[in-house]
């Protein structure tokens, strides 16, 4: 632990908690908006069809419609849209690609019209063959799902191939730590593996105020990218930047679900087609068709010495990304790193591939690719401690890289203890003592790569009354980040909380941060603030010096307040005739590839299994969080337990179900089940762990999505080491109770 | 979503209840805890041009000991039956059941009456009640009638009512000397529907063999259903370890469920085994120490 500062290091409550308690916080569907129409869309109702005819003359008879938008009012645009691959039309073209895609708006004076016209359009379809299992889909001769070449987004890394296939992008890695690999003798295991395809569940769904006004557009969007989804709508309308202005205001979680473009797209064209400002607000049935975490299969093999020895890992990974690739690629990536894991094989050979079909889109959810894969790769080492004879402690220990070694040539080398990590779940799990039958433990260890990009500005201001704005392009989506960069101001500065005010995102004022996302929000933007908030501070003892006649190194900044021996002024007096203000970036941090360090994914779980109904209760977990330095405690505590709360509904029972024609089943939360109170763990420890190495603001790093690779792993590891193989999430009971059924008649005596 | 438009009606008598009903019968609905048709309302899956509040109808709210039994009135919650020291030393049955029913909030409105009449075949009412051979009393303008619990539940969401009756309340006969019961069932999450459930009413004979016996399962069939092959197994017999494993496979050989997106038929099959047997073992425990 590192002694707290005057703000940093303490669980200072949060300044948004009473608005959000209270209901004053203002979201997306509470915006006031004067002559707002509201929208209503059509979505496909099979998963693949050419559309034959949309007619909407029985819509526009509704009392109240205003209009109905199809693709026909788009032809004067290239109205086509993705960050990664260009591939998603506003509305469907022609073709469907999958059940709930949009066909058609309507838009109307009240909510009310606008759903009871949206009912009465009659679309004809000429069902055509779906594509939805994702081994089906990779194989090769299969339909294509886009006939067309995938054409890069604005946001492809140059030089990303991109091909026909359904698997139109691959993510390998191939290394040799040793010449010559010779696993002779080795223990080899090798399965194939199933991850459900989930949702992400957002409290709040997605929201988009748009209008389309003389000088550009306008958007107030529930989204966790702003400054991409500006780029993203200038790209699609053919706009200048600084025509497109995007707002956020509270935003009720994200978890990637709001993440790069979503609904904006549709708003902006439906705003731009009825010349009025419009409301679009998704239902959780939208919601699930509208982003989701990708589905998977994967095959892997782990070759082990005798000695315990790690010889070479190899997996062919398939990652179900919809329709359409959204940020499939990325999740594709990290998938592919999550399958090396943290070890020091002599051979690494992976290939994970991004593959289309006809499927709901797939995007990032919280700890993307650490979630898919950790557990498989863990499970198979697990599994080779079996075999040998090896405590799987022990095996992990020996193999594991040290800090400064290279996990994935030409990526930032690994920047944290992890035995030391691994070592801390151990003695809270009492490793190694007895346990009675059906009972488990398990552990687990792996990173992940955060940060993304350095690309985050701040702006810090003093204001005449006194007060310090912080404009910063980070949403806070729960996870207390404006808390956070509030605190890392107030440190700097020598200011109490109440004075420091964090604003929020316009991306007209706003200066530019890239994404709230791969948890870099602390660490990236929250550097940028820290430089800002030191030039600042630099910047009113200068002033002060001058204002009071005194060298600078002669004055203290606290509380507020310069001093100089027994004189002190009010920091406010310095701003009277007007703000002072400085900026600040993150463009020191460097590092290649999207690494800017490596996220912990260490976590340990107990598990008991009710060998009857296949029932796993979990009555303690322990996760670390590894963050450098912990800028909130308490944020931090709460970031992994409602992260563990997500990994229980993910690992046991979240599941999306689709139809054999590829319709969604369970599109409503009395169908699929999200975790509540009554799921929370008995016991949830959260070690935090402070080794300063961090580098963002005070040698802090990000945290709040290792969870999710971590204990997922150690959750499977756990229900192993009670006597149930796991070889597919979620272990809901049922696969559970089959998996017994299976080991018992595997192991009867024949 | 919110409902279609609705004209309201809160008769304050039972006999201006039945009028309504009788006026307006198949396009009316009762609105009791609201618990279940206010969901239904609000996904539009019942549009009722009449709600029948009959929250305001005098003389339903209370529990009353009748002739060798206890009638449960239509307006009785399902958190007062939880908590009423009569009838949880009469029927520790329904408290059991009851606990698993929901969460508190929902049973505080909900009525007993109204999961009765609303007989979704996943409930615990209808099958704890068949398991203790209540009678339905339902009455209309046309008259009263009483209806046993087992002719009472027909099909998914469908009871022997015709439109213009009311369940006017439940009765319960006490149960004879020597009766333990057992309730047990299985949900992935608690307060969810339970994927299958078992209640169990067992008499002994003075030699302590099974004398009657009713065991009912609920999520197997569209209804509650009667484990008769395992009660077979049962009867005559002291509920040895043997013969309760014995009623177990009896059980799950006896039951066709259905898959769905929830659990598989497989599953749900041997899960009512499993759970006979956990009702049959503490009924035999509590009757072997009685
Ligand atoms: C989140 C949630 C979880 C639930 N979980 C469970 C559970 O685990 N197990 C379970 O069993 N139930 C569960 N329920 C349902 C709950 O128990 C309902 O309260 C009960 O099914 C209905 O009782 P009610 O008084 O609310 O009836 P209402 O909702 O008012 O009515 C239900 C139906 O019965 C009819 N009706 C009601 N009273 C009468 C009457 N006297 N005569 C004729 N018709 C009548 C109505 O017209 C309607 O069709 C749950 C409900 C919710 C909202």
């Amino acid at each position: 632990m590192i002694p707290a500062g005057t703000a940093v290091g303490r669980s200072v409550v949060r300044p948004d908690l009473a608005a959000k308690l209270s209901g004053a916080a203002v979201y997306g569907a509470d915006l006031p908006v004067a002559g707002v129409l509201h929208v209503k869309l059509l979505r496909s109702v099979v998963a693949h069809a050419r559309i034959a005819a949309v007619d909407p003359a029985a819509a526009l008879e509704v009392p109240g419609v205003v209009a109905v938008v199809t693709a026909a009012d788009l032809v004067d645009l290239d109205a086509t849209w993705g960050h990664y691959v260009r591939d998603r039309p506003i509305f469907a073209d022609g073709v469907v690609r999958f059940a709930g895609e949009i066909v058609a708006a309507v838009a109307a004076e009240t909510e009310e019209a606008a759903a009871a016209a949206v009912t009465t359009i009659e679309v004809e379809y000429d069902e055509l063959p779906a594509l939805l299992d994702v081994a089906a889909a990779a194989a090769p001769g299969a339909a294509r799902v886009h006939d067309r070449a995938p054409r890069p987004g604005f946001a492809c890394p140059p030089g990303t191939e991109l091909g026909m296939d359904n698997a139109f992008y691959h993510h390998g890695l191939q290394h040799e730590r040793v010449a010559e690999v010779d696993e002779a003798g080795a223990v080899v295991v090798q399965h194939e593996y199933i991850f459900p395809a989930v949702y992400q569940y957002a409290m709040e769904p997605h929201v988009v105020v748009a209008s389309w006004e003389p000088d550009g557009i306008s958007v107030h969007s529930s989204c966790q990218h702003p400054f991409l989804v500006r780029q993203e709508l200038a790209t699609v309308f053919g706009l200048p930047l600084e025509r497109v202005r995007v707002r956020v205001p509270f935003v009720g979680g994200g978890f990637g679900s709001k993440s790069y473009t979503k609904m904006e797209p549709v708003a902006v064209a439906v705003a731009r087609a009825v010349g009025r400002p419009v409301r679009l607000v998704n239902r959780v049935e939208d919601a699930m068709v509208t982003t989701r975490r990708h589905g998977m299969r994967c095959r892997m093999r782990t070759a082990v010495r005798p000695d315990g020895r790690f010889v070479s890992r190899q997996a062919w990974i398939w990652m179900d990304t919809g329709a359409y690739a959204d940020n499939g690629p990325t999740v594709t990536m990290v998938a592919g790193m999550a399958a090396v894991g943290p070890y020091r094989w002599d051979r690494v050979d992976i290939d994970a591939a991004c593959v289309y079909t006809h499927l709901p889109p797939s995007g990032s959810y919280r700890g993307f690719g650490a979630a898919h894969l950790q557990w498989v790769g863990e499970s198979q080492v697990d599994e080779v401690a079996a075999l040998l004879g090896i405590d799987r402690l022990e095996l992990r220990l020996r193999n594991l890289l040290d800090r400064g070694e290279t996990l994935i040539p030409g990526q930032r080398p690994l920047d944290a203890d992890l035995a030391g990590d691994l070592r801390e779940v151990a003695k809270r799990l009492d490793w190694g003592g007895a346990l009675p039958a059906w009972r488990g433990r398990g552990i687990s260890v792996g990173v992940s790569p955060a940060g993304v990009s350095a690309r985050s500005a701040a702006r810090v201001e003093l204001r005449p009354d006194g007060r310090v704005m912080v404009l910063v392009g980070s949403q806070e989506i729960g996870q207390g980040a404006r808390t956070v960069h509030a605190q890392i101001a107030a440190e700097v500065l020598g200011l109490g909380m109440e004075r420091v005010v964090v604003l929020p995102t316009d991306t007209d004022h706003t200066p530019y941060d890239r994404s709230t996302g791969a948890s870099r929000s602390t660490t990236v933007a929250g550097l940028a603030v820290q430089r800002a908030s030191e030039r600042l501070r630099t910047a009113l003892l200068a002033a002060a010096a001058e204002h009071g006649g005194v060298p600078v190194d002669e004055l203290t900044l606290r509380d507020g307040r310069i001093s100089t021996g027994k004189r002190s002024w009010d920091i406010a007096e310095l701003a009277a005739a007007g703000p002072i203000g400085a900026d600040g970036d993150a463009s020191e941090l460097t590092g290649a590839g999207p690494a800017l360090f490596w996220e912990v994914c260490v976590a340990g779980a107990e598990v008991s299994v009710d060998p009857e109904t296949g029932l796993v209760e979990v009555p303690r977990v322990v996760t670390v969080a590894d963050v450098g330095r912990a800028v909130n405690p308490s944020l931090v505590e709460r970031q992994d337990e409602g992260c563990t709360l997500q990994v229980i509904g993910n690992a046991f029972f979240e599941e999306m179900r689709f139809s054999e024609d590829g319709v969604l089943l369970n599109d409503s939360l009395l169908d699929y089940r999200v975790p509540t109170l009554t799921d929370v763990p008995a016991e949830m420890i959260c070690v935090i762990v402070e080794n300063g190495d961090g580098p963002g603001p005070f040698g802090a790093k990000g945290c709040g999505e290792g969870v999710f690779g971590g204990l997922t792993a150690a959750l499977v590891s756990a229900v192993t080491d009670a006597g149930v193989p796991v070889r597919e999430l979620p272990m809901s009971p049922d696969r559970v109770w089959r998996w017994i059924q299976q080991t018992t008649s595997d192991t009867a005596p024949g | 979503m919110k409902p279609r438009p609705f004209t309201y009606l809160a008769p304050t008598s039972v006999d201006e209840a039945l009028a309504a009903l009788a006026e307006h019968s198949f396009d009316a609905k009762v609105l009791a805890g609201g618990q279940s048709l206010a969901p239904l309302l609000n996904f539009r899956m019942a549009s009722p041009e009449y709600l029948i509040d009959i929250n305001d109808v005098a003389g339903l709210d209370r529990v009353r000991r009748v002739d060798g039994g206890w009638h449960i009135p239509a307006l009785v919650r399902q958190r007062t039956v939880e908590r009423s020291p009569e009838l949880r030393a009469a029927f520790p049955l329904l408290p059991a059941a009851l606990e698993q029913v929901a969460h508190p909030q929902i049973r505080n409105r909900g009525t007993v009456c109204g999961s009765l009449a609303h007989a979704d075949p996943a409930a615990e009412l209808p099958t704890v009640m068949t398991a203790l051979d209540a009678t339905m009393r339902v009455a209309s303008v046309r008259g009263e009638r009483e209806v046993p619990a087992e002719e009472f539940f027909q099909f998914h969401f469908t009871t022997s009512l015709e439109d213009d009756e009311l369940l006017v309340g439940v009765t319960v006969d006490d149960l004879p000397p020597a009766t333990s019961t057992g309730f047990a069932e299985f949900a992935p999450r608690h307060g969810d529907f339970a994927l299958a459930a078992v209640a169990g009413v067992v008499t002994r004979a003075s030699d302590g063999a099974v004398g009657a016996v009713r065991l009912v399962a609920s999520g197997v069939a569209a209804r509650p259903q009667r484990l008769t092959a395992a009660e077979k197994v049962l009867l005559g017999q002291r509920p040895t370890p043997d013969v309760v494993g014995a009623a177990e496979r009896a059980a799950r050989g006896e039951v066709d469920p259905t898959g769905d997106i929830h659990a598989s038929a497989d599953y749900r099959r041997h899960l009512v085994g499993v759970l006979a047997r956990r009702v049959l073992t503490t009924i035999a425990e509590e009757g072997d120490h009685a």
